[in-house]
């Protein structure tokens, strides 16, 4: 079951591994991405592709906006509203 | 509001054109340039779609120049792109994309058999997504010549570093002793190319490898007429004929080479020479250090630049693609592909 703590930990290894400068200073929940010079536009494209391919989920263009993916506390909402809900099985009465 | 993407009239919003290229690109932007470019080039104009905000202001721009190509004894039109730029306020993802996914849907119908573009890296991520991959790489060649910045920023002693430098350059100045050029005269194309070019570009693709039709008049508008650079032609003749030519610019401590041309049954023996006669051209001018050239990685003379003295350096992608049915279906031959940096643009 893909949980927020997971997504979050997933994101953050993928930052971790392609932008160098998040080894060097960490990286915060609320903080501004591309105000920030962490990621550009296209860095935001190859984050995208790494969601899909993760958590197989599907962005379509018009949710390509900077505002979905601009923090990290952003990217594991967006993530969480694009995975199937979770059923919990019935309780069988007794 | 997501901006509007449709086709941009090159007449009418020139100017529009002009600005967005000067406000997001490195390149020099300009009326002449955009004329020479978009308007001028003799395998057809341009073609350009633009996004406009609400107030109906150009606020991105992605272009497709036309490029005749020969291969296989047969031509077709492919086309190259350039210029793809965004205003930074209207950089969200999806209208690039949606801008780029518009002129590839042009660059692969009629009448274009082909595209091929040098994204940067990053711009890789925007083809990515549009499920277009990586086909291929160019690379740059290098070429020292001289040794004098090299050691002059690492020795503190001016003295000292004239010395070295002076022992350093004897063996770089190898061709010079032995600048045989056989029996070809070498010279700078000083006047516009003539009908002898296009004779020659007509031998040339009776050879085998895919390659853009270069006739005198493609030549006197891609390097006598540019705007941007000047380019010198060091041509080759033969008994007064011309059988092949290399394009060379100059800009500071630089030559580098933008085209080279010889048959292929002539190439082991003519290109050598060309290299070599572009070296004693560059040697002239006392501040050239170092001869350059971007090729496609797998051009079929690779091995000749090797020999030549030239060693790759930094690569970068290409992104080239063929339509079903043209003469050159799929990924277009990357191995065959005589791709030199006169092949791009912008």
């Amino acid at each position: 079951m893909t949980t927020k703590p997971t997504i979050e930990a997933r994101v953050r290894e993928f930052m971790l591994k392609t932008v160098p400068q998040v080894g060097k200073r960490g990286l915060k929940d609320e903080e501004k991405w591309l105000e920030s010079g962490l990621l550009d536009s296209f860095g935001i494209l190859d984050l995208v592709q790494f969601l899909e391919a993760e958590f197989g989920i599907h962005v379509s263009d018009d949710e390509l906006i900077p505002e979905s993916f601009e923090s990290l506390r952003a990217v594991v909402n967006f993530v969480e509203t694009k995975l199937p809900p979770i059923v919990l099985p019935k309780q069988e009465s007794t | 509001m997501k901006p509007d993407i449709r086709p941009a009239d090159l007449v009418s919003d020139r100017a529009e054109l002009v600005g967005i290229i000067g406000r997001n690109l490195p390149t020099e932007s300009s009326e002449r340039r955009f004329d020479w470019l978009y308007l001028e080039g003799p395998h057809g104009k341009g073609h350009a779609w633009v996004a406009r905000n609400s107030q109906s202001s150009v606020v991105g721009l992605a272009a497709l120049f036309p490029r005749r190509f020969s291969f296989a004894g047969q031509e077709f039109v492919a086309c190259v792109l350039g210029d793809f730029c965004f205003d930074e306020k209207y950089r969200s993802l999806g209208p690039a994309i949606e801008l780029q996914r518009t002129c590839l849907r042009a660059a692969m119908a009629s009448p274009f058999g082909a595209f091929y573009d040098f994204p940067s890296a990053k711009m890789m991520a925007v083809y990515k997504r549009i499920g277009i991959a990586q086909t291929g790489s160019v690379v740059r060649w290098a070429k020292l010549i001289r040794a004098n910045h090299y050691i002059q920023s690492r020795v503190s002693f001016p003295r000292l570093a004239q010395g070295l430098s002076f022992i350093a350059n004897i063996p770089l100045s190898w061709h010079r002793w032995r600048s045989d050029l056989g029996d070809y005269e070498m010279s700078i194309q000083e006047e516009l190319c003539g009908p002898e070019f296009t004779a020659l570009d007509v031998k040339v693709r009776k050879g085998s490898g895919l390659r853009t039709v270069r006739s005198a008049e493609y030549l006197n508008w891609r390097y006598k007429a540019n705007p941007r650079t000047a380019h010198n032609i060091v041509a080759a003749r033969k008994a007064g004929a011309l059988v092949g030519y290399a394009v060379i610019t100059s800009e500071g401590a630089l030559t580098s080479i933008a085209d080279l041309c010889a048959p292929v049954e002539n190439a082991e023996r003519l290109v050598p020479h060309l290299l070599t006669a572009v070296a004693e051209y560059a040697h002239q001018d006392p501040k050239t250090t170092t001869i350059s050239m971007v090729s496609g990685v797998s051009h079929p003379w690779s091995e000749i630049f090797r020999k030549a003295g030239f060693r790759q350096r930094d690569h970068s992608p290409l992104v080239a693609y063929a339509d079903k049915s043209s003469a050159t279906p799929g990924p277009l031959p990357g191995s065959n592909w005589y791709l030199m940096q006169g092949e791009r643009d912008s």
